[in-house]
């Protein structure tokens, strides 16, 4: 790690760098849970199809 | 000797790479003058709507579902004056191979591609153009590679553009991944010249006559289903090529008096080449950083001659806002039970506002979805947006700052599709076109070609020419 590495890309080009991570993982995903898209459902839901009780 | 790999160097062999690359000889469309062929160039492409359908369908593109949204016509109904509120329907290019209409435009160029006997193909895009390249390639037994602007300088990326470079490893291509900043367009070129790959563009005549399909396939959908042609269809736009391909699909139909719209984020004030403002959005295609420079100069594309030409057949361009959109996603997804892209949500939110000024018996169709997932969805993007420091609330839209905040509306009745004057952006064309061309006369044949670039008349253009000096 921080040496100079050669790796061979999966369409076989040769390239030259500073290895700074080996095998990185994915880091995106769905987030933490947003209250304000939760209001929006009950809001648009609301608006449509009445209250709670209806 | 080893060639000069420099900025200057790659630049100076800009053009014989380009031609290698794609074997197109752009030179034999330049009209005397500041003009060229687009027709012409366009017929370059040498496919016609039935083999185009054809090529489409071999790898899964093409003949997507036309949906009409029921209950989303119904709430924009109780905000809309009596008799107003035309029903809004939605084309679902998710289901296309890849997620996106974008397959339309790599089916057509990947095909190319292995008709002329390269063996592997390159696109620079950090969008779902990215992930149709690489599958189309995959299908077609092509090399891919993918470059992508897509760290700040921190090396934080943008979950949507991270979420891209999963797909196109899936599907097989390698991924180069760059930071926000001008070496992207020298990456592209030293690949291209160092690999001997054709250049994928989004903007080569391929990429964008294979989104022809779409304008043509909906019209016929539209007329199947609803008995009519819709009145207006609107387009998500940032390069220009939805738009274009599209509205000129929708002629080959016949439907060529359908009101065509443009519609973008509005991300106003944010720097796109700037590393700070990269991760201060939440959209990071069909906005107006993109949408506005190439409607004003469409040939700041990395070919030659952009095909992708909106101002020549927009109607009508509107924007709306990031939090606008992400309150129609989720609209979208509760009473619709379609969960797609927000990105793709651009045109159907813009739609869902525009139909309150409509006739109930018209129609108004949003042309375009997108698949969605980790990364490319509102809650990885709200959670990035907090995360980056931008003020998440509710309240009126129209006060949404850019890259500062992000405003939901307080109800769906404050959703908006602003106008964004046509008529400035004509008079920018033609601005840029006689900065960038040092003009200091004009032909008949020059002004001939800016009218049809502008959609305007020749009394407009020599007006415009004139304030500038031009004579």
């Amino acid at each position: 790690m921080g040496e100079t590495a050669q790796a061979v890309t999966i369409t076989g080009r040769t390239v030259t760098g500073k290895l700074v991570e080996a095998n990185p993982r994915y880091v995106h995903d769905y987030g933490d849970f947003q209250p304000e898209l939760l209001k929006i459902e009950r809001q648009v839901k609301e608006i449509l199809f009445g209250g709670e009780n209806q | 000797m080893s060639k000069d790999m420099s900025y200057e160097g790659l630049n100076s062999r800009k053009n014989q790479i380009m031609k290698a690359a794609l074997q197109m000889d752009y030179d034999s469309f330049e009209l005397p003058g500041i003009g060229f062929d687009y027709e012409r160039m366009m017929g370059e492409a040498g496919y016609s709507m039935e083999e185009m359908q054809q090529i489409q369908s071999r790898t899964g593109v093409g003949n997507t579902p036309l949906l009409e949204l029921r209950n989303l016509t119904a709430l924009a109904r109780k905000y809309a004056p009596d008799g107003k509120g035309a029903r809004i329907f939605m084309k679902d290019e998710a289901c296309n191979s890849s997620g996106s209409f974008k397959a339309r435009r790599a089916a057509i160029s990947i095909y190319q591609a292995k008709k002329l006997g390269y063996k592997g193909v390159i696109a620079a895009t950090s969008g779902n153009y990215g992930a149709a390249v690489a599958a189309q390639a995959a299908m077609l037994g092509l090399k891919c590679i993918v470059v992508q602007e897509c760290f700040d300088s921190r090396k934080l990326g943008q979950p949507e553009i991270l979420e891209k470079q999963r797909i196109c490893e899936c599907y097989g291509a390698e991924v180069v991944q760059l930071t926000v900043g001008p070496e992207l367009f020298t990456t592209f070129l030293g690949l291209l010249e160092s690999t001997g790959y054709f250049n994928a563009s989004l903007y080569t005549p391929f990429g964008i006559a294979g989104v022809e399909t779409l304008g043509y396939e909906l019209a016929w959908q539209c007329r199947e289903m609803a008995g009519k042609l819709p009145d207006t269809v609107v387009c998500t736009n940032a390069g220009g090529g939805n738009l274009t391909g599209t509205a000129r699909g929708l002629r080959k139909a016949g439907a060529g008096d359908v009101q065509i719209v443009a519609a973008s984020i509005d991300l106003s004030g944010l720097h796109m080449a700037s590393d700070r403002d990269f991760n201060r959005k939440s959209f990071t295609t069909g906005h107006t950083g993109f949408g506005l420079p190439f409607l004003t100069w469409p040939d700041r594309s990395d070919c030659p001659r952009n095909a992708a030409r909106a101002l020549r057949y927009a109607d009508r361009y509107v924007t709306v806002k990031q939090g606008e959109t992400f309150y129609i996603t989720q609209a979208l997804a509760v009473l619709e039970g379609y969960e797609r892209g927000p990105a793709g949500n651009t045109s159907l939110t813009a739609a869902f506002a525009l139909a309150q000024e409509m006739d109930q018996e018209q129609i108004i169709l949003a042309q375009e979805t997108e698949y969605t997932g980790a990364g490319k969805h509102p809650m990885p993007q709200l959670t990035f947006a907090k995360a980056n420091g931008i003020r998440v609330s509710f309240g009126n839209p129209g006060e949404e700052v850019p890259g500062k905040t992000l405003v939901f509306p307080q109800h769906p009745g404050m959703i908006r599709a602003l106008d964004f004057d046509l008529g400035h952006a004509r008079k920018s064309y033609v601005r840029n076109c006689v900065k960038n061309y040092r003009m200091d006369s004009a032909t008949e044949e020059d002004i001939r070609f800016l009218s049809e670039e502008t959609k305007s008349s020749a009394e407009f253009v020599t007006e415009e020419l004139e304030k500038l000096g031009v004579r």
